[in-house]
């Protein structure tokens, strides 16, 4: 039996809120076309509907101030018997 | 405050189903909007949309409606005596206060007293006393430790007894 490895993507976008708070949405496995227009296009779209708050009363959503996909390598190693 | 949590449902290229649950979510926003953020989200993936749920939530305060509740601790108001002749008065009795209220000392008026008892508090934050002047007669004497924005305020009495 030989290591294994396990390869995981996740999309990470940065919420700010108006109280100077932020949170982060994750989601895995994000397609390989994801660009900046598109995630801007969602982040308007979060603004303008008042779709999320922050944790506090009032803290309204600003922006996303980052998108990121982080690619992770887990390599299980082969212990033997 | 209420709040209201997002559940968006969807499938992976392995079939695997996926429950991602987004929170915080307005709890004023309609149904559509968040389906709709919720499939935008999804668009970011490889993943099968399937559903989206939502699930609100009123909290305590909302649920009980009226006024707001009133959570502060009741603090310890305690006399060394409750009940005494003139002479216990006269030469003080120590009172126990864990608040930070002001405390104040009244009698209950001339009608019971065969004359007026001058009572007052004295000494610093843990060492009070309660002391009354020239006594006469019988009545009650209140203790009264004010409200503050930490402790709710609360009274004991003395007897002033022949």
């Amino acid at each position: 039996m030989s290591d294994i490895v396990k390869n995981k993507d996740t999309l990470n976008f940065v919420m700010d809120f108006v109280d100077g708070d932020n949170r982060t949405l994750t989601v895995d496995n994000p397609k390989a076309t994801i660009t900046g227009a598109q995630v801007k296009s969602f982040g308007n779209y979060i603004k303008n509907n008042s779709v999320v708050l922050g944790d506090k009363a009032g803290a309204a959503f600003s922006k996303i101030s980052s998108a990121k996909v982080v690619h992770a390598t887990t390599t299980y190693f082969d212990l033997g018997t | 405050m209420a709040t209201s949590n997002l559940i968006l449902n969807a499938t992976d290229s392995f079939g695997k189903s996926i429950a991602k649950t987004i929170t915080n979510l307005n709890p004023d926003v309609n149904s559509d909007t968040a389906k709709t953020f919720a499939q935008m989200l999804n668009g970011f993936t490889t993943n099968t949309y399937v559903s989206t749920n939502r699930v609100d939530k009123a909290n305590v305060d909302t649920e009980a409606t009226g006024s707001t509740p009133d959570n502060r601790p009741t603090p310890t108001l305690t006399l060394a005596s409750s009940s005494g002749n003139k002479s216990v008065l006269e030469t003080g009795i120590r009172i126990t206060y864990d608040g930070d209220g002001d405390l104040r000392a009244y009698t209950d008026g001339y009608g019971n007293f065969s004359e007026y008892i001058p009572v007052c508090i004295i000494g610093g934050s843990s060492n009070r006393t309660l002391v009354g002047a020239s006594v006469g007669g019988t009545g009650t004497v209140k203790v009264i430790a004010t409200g503050t924005a930490n402790y709710k305020p609360v009274e004991v009495t003395f007897t002033l007894t022949a």
